[in-house]
This record gives C-alpha cells, structure tokens and sequence, in this order.
C-alpha cells in the first residue's frame, strides 16, 4: 500500500501532472491578490481622462478572488490531471501488471486516490495560507474564521469534483472518455447552481459550498450554514468512491 | 500444477466466445507450451489463469484448489510478463524493480539477472529512454522479482535480438532446471523446439492437440528424401518416403541412371505440423 502510494506520487510528480496542478494555485494566490491592490491604478492608467469611481478594494475581496479562480480555471486543471489516473493505466496495460502482484483491487484504488487527496489537501492549505498572508501585506487582513470557513469550502468542493473524476477515470476506458463527462458535469453542476441558488434546493446541493465562499468572508454567512451542503457532498463522495470500488472489483482488466 | 477443464470465455464486448472449451493440464516443473495463430486466445488464457479476466466458464484447479479461491496471496507464489511490456517509464528500471520488488516475502536477485540480460549499466536510465529489447528484457526482470514457483510468458523472445533471446532462453532452462514451472505462449516455433516439454495447440479457441514435441513429430512425421536431377536442359525434382526407401526401386533407377544435383532428407518440422493443426502459417 505504502509502495502503490510513493510509486503514486513519484510518476505523478515527474509526469509534470501535480506540479501543473499546484503551480496554477501558486500563480492564483500570487497574482489575485496582486491584481486587487493595483487595479484601480491599472484602470484609470488606461483610462486616461475618465472619472471612475471604484471602491477601495478590500482584503475579503482579494481573498476570495483567489479562492473562486481555483474554484473555476484550477478545478479544470485538475479534472485534465486526474482524468487518466485509473483510465491511461488500463489502457496502457499497467492496472493489468499491478494487479498481476500481490495487490488487491481496492488497494489499487485507495492508493491512487490517497496520493491525489493528499496533493489537493496540502496544496490548497498551503496555497490558501500564502494567499492568506499575502493579501494581509498588501492590504490588510481579511477575516480569519471566515477565511478558513471558505478554503474549507472549497476544499470539500474540490475533493468532490476530484472523486467525480476519479470515478470516471475508474469507470471508463480512456482518460478522454473520463475527463469529458466530468468537465460536462462540472459545467452544467454550475448552471444549475445559478437556477437554484435562491430556493431551498440549494441547501442540497455541492455547489452551494462555492455561492457560500463569499457570505462567509463578509460574516453574513456561519458555520451552521454548511452543515447541509458539507453532509451531502460528503456522501456524495463517499458513494461515488463505493461505485468506482464495486465496480473495478468485478471488471475485467 | 494446473488442471483446466472445459474453459471457456467471452469478452464483455464481445458477441463471439474467444475460448470455447479448453482441457489442458500444466505439470510440475515443466515448460508447457500453449501454441496457435495470433489472435487465437493465447494471452486471453494467460489473463484468465492469472485471474485478469474473472468472469470464465469451466474450471481451472491450481494446485489441487479452485483457482476462484485464491485472493491476492496468489500472486506471491506466481510471476507474470506479459506480452506487451508495462513499466513506469517516469520511474527509472531500478524504481521499477525495487518498487514492486518490497511487495514480495520472497525477493530474487535481480542484479544478477540484470547483469546476465546486460541492462544492468542502465539500470539508472528513466524506462521511457529504453529502447524495445532493453524493455522486453526488463520485463523479464520484473515477472521473476519474487522467484516464482510458477511462471507465465507471454511470447517472451518476441522483439529480440537472436543473441539476448538466447540468453532469455537459457534463463527460462534455468529456471526449469532449478524445479520451477512454466506457462510459455509463443508462435515461434523455433522457441518451442528448444524450450518446451509439452505443447498444446489452439485452433479456433479450442485446443486441437496436446503433446511431447517429440511424439508429435513422429505422430505427424512424413520424413522423405529430395532428390534434384538434370533433365535434359532443365532440373528435377523428385521425393521418396524415407520408410519405404530400401525398397523403391524407382528411387535406385533414379540414383543410378541420372545425373544427381542435390539430395535433401526433409523432417517434418514444429512448423509444418504448427500449420497442418491450426490450418494457418506460422511466420517463424
Ligand atoms: N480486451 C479485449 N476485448 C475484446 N476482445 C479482445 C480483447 N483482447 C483480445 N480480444 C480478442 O480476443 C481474441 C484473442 O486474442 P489474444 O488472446 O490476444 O490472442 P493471441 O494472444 O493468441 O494472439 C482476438 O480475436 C482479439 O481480438
Ligand atoms: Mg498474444
């Protein structure tokens, strides 16, 4: 278990698959709130001879700023470097290998999706902390509870849209086969989201970890709010592991 | 070491059966060679005897026991290469070997092997920078990693040089040698005469004979002399049945009255019997 985990991680990294991932993190918790602090100076160099108003930009903001583009553009990244864990191995013939060794099928699994939760896990903590700290320095702190609440969020968030595509990934025969379904769902789990967002529906629905990023920034939101959504999403990722399990035991490699 | 009865196994894809009812025994400390066309269900057997493929008809007793009842610590007793070579190529052949080598209670001495199959030099290089022999031969490497009491190989020598398929096959000998059992599919028939203790041919997912290769050449053995002779401006050609030789007085007339070019004894090979079983060519 421990080899699948470290031979997990070690192909991954020199495969340039988590470093993609974590760079994109790392760019957003650099540049988000960057962008926020000069961007009423970017304006107005560019619109020379206008009056525009704009408010001061605030540290929740630039916080949160970070947080919705991993939410967006650094999901994707990871829906494309997670769409082949399971399907490029039966393709390619190695799932057959490994478990032609002394390694169970749900072992085989576990491994792959450890190595992956554990690398959406540090990377978002440490990129979220950075980000954290970074705004503080350029303008001010954002609020603390309301800022962890948020990465929280969005961590949860993530490792649901990460199992979503690991189950593809372990359903289907090809990483293309796996990583379109996913971004289609991640797509269209966002527009429904927009329909939704004001009737009591949404309190059972994943998404609405992501609408609640910003109440709970500005405090109009509490922890009791998560508890619905969290509890669903939970399931929702715990399913969808039981799925790909049941399902990759019975398969024919 | 194995008893397969009346195996029989469609691909969940599949409209047609691949295997259709295959009766087979594999002994202890043999070379038992599963031989046909490609495409005929040998590697689909190896998968299903290495439990890849689950969902088969028939039986299949691996030591006395039903092979359904093994779980994963089969695996420490078995070693498998498979016919296309599967590595890691992020991981260098050392990490490949040494990774899955900790799997293992019991854990042979790669080195050597290693150094015998000369890639040893190389065991530092990413796999993705190997070239096709050197992953065939790694490959090789990784099925034998737990010293195995039973062996599967999957068309082992295909893709190398006649200089390491030699000292591939000297390491299977060895290994029989040393007590160990082996699957070994091939259409190389060149491999079958030298390895193989018993041979098993498929023709159309059944298998259509099973035998020493030695019964089987004297089973479908027509041995006969070639003679070539001048013509008048052209040359000749004429057999005889090397059985019936003493007492062909044709062949005499022949030998004594005509001039004589060539005279050629022609024994029935593994591969003329390879095509008169399985009705196809085989391209050794
Ligand atoms: N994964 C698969 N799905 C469906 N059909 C397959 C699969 N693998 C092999 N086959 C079919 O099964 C037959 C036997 O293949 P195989 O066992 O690889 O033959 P061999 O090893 O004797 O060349 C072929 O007709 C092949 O097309
Ligand atoms: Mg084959």
């Amino acid at each position: 278990m421990t080899v699948l985990f470290l031979k997990e991680l070690r192909s991954n990294w020199r495969s340039f698959r988590y470093p993609a991932f974590l760079l994109i993190l790392l760019f957003f918790a650099i540049l988000d709130p960057l962008m926020l602090k000069y961007m009423n100076e970017i304006i107005s160099y560019f619109a020379t001879g206008m009056e525009i108003i704009m408010p001061d930009p605030t540290p929740e903001a630039a916080f949160l700023s970070y947080l919705s583009d991993v939410s967006q553009i650094g999901i994707m990244v990871l829906i494309f470097m997670a769409m082949g864990m399971v399907a490029r191995e039966k393709e390619n013939g190695v799932t057959g290998w490994l478990l032609s060794k002394p390694i169970g099928r749900w072992q085989y699994l576990a491994a792959k999706l450890l190595a992956l939760y554990s690398v959406i896990i540090i990377g978002l903590i440490a990129c979220s902390a950075l980000a954290y700290l970074y705004t503080m320095s350029l303008l001010g702190q954002a609020a603390l509870n309301g800022s962890i609440l948020a990465t929280i969020c969005l961590l949860v968030f993530t490792i649901y849209i990460a199992t979503i595509t690991f189950t593809f990934s372990t359903l289907l025969k090809t990483p293309l086969l796996a990583g379109g379904p996913t971004l289609l769902l991640f797509f269209l789990s966002g527009i429904i989201n927009m329909l939704i967002t004001n009737s009591d529906a949404a309190n059972f629905y994943p998404n609405t970890l992501l609408s609640l990023m910003k109440p709970l920034l500005e405090s109009t939101a509490t922890a009791a709010d998560l508890t619905w959504p969290m509890a669903v999403t939970t399931i929702l990722i715990l399913l969808m592991i039981l799925l790909a399990g049941y399902r990759f035991s019975k398969m024919e490699i | 070491m194995f008893e397969v009865r009346n195996l029989s196994y469609k691909y969940p894809r599949n409209r047609e059966m691949t295997i259709r009812g295959m009766n087979f025994d594999i002994r202890q400390g043999e070379i038992f060679g599963l031989l046909g066309p490609s495409g005929v269900g040998k590697s689909t057997t190896q998968k299903i005897m290495v439990k890849l493929l689950t969902d088969f008809e028939g039986s299949i007793y691996y030591r006395n026991r039903d092979l359904k009842i093994y779980d994963k610590d089969y695996y420490q007793e078995v070693g498998v290469g498979f016919e296309v070579p599967v590595h890691f190529s992020k991981l260098t052949a050392e990490e490949n070997i040494n990774f899955f080598k900790k799997l293992y209670k019991n854990q042979a001495d790669t080195d050597t092997l290693m150094k015998r199959l000369g890639i040893f030099e190389d065991r530092k290089k990413k796999v993705s920078e190997f070239s096709k022999g050197m992953k065939i031969r790694l490959n090789f490497v990784r099925a034998m990693l737990n010293n195995p009491v039973m062996l599967f190989l999957d068309e082992p020598t295909i893709g190398l040089d006649p200089a390491n398929a030699r000292i591939l096959k000297n390491l299977i000998k060895e290994y029989r040698e040393g007590g160990g059992t082996v699957l070994l599919s091939t259409h190389l028939m060149n491999d079958v005469d030298e390895l193989c203790d018993r041979v098993a041919f498929m023709a159309n997912g059944k298998i259509v004979e099973t035998d020493t290769p030695q019964s089987l050449k004297r089973k479908y053995g027509e041995s006969s002399v070639e003679i070539t002779y001048v013509k008048g401006d052209n040359l000749q050609k004429k057999s005889f049945e090397m059985e019936t030789l003493s007492k062909n007085n044709e062949f005499f007339e022949l030998v004594r009255n005509e001039k004589i070019v060539s005279m050629h004894s022609k024994e029935t090979t593994l591969d003329d019997i390879f095509i008169k079983v399985t009705g196809v060519e085989s391209y050794a």
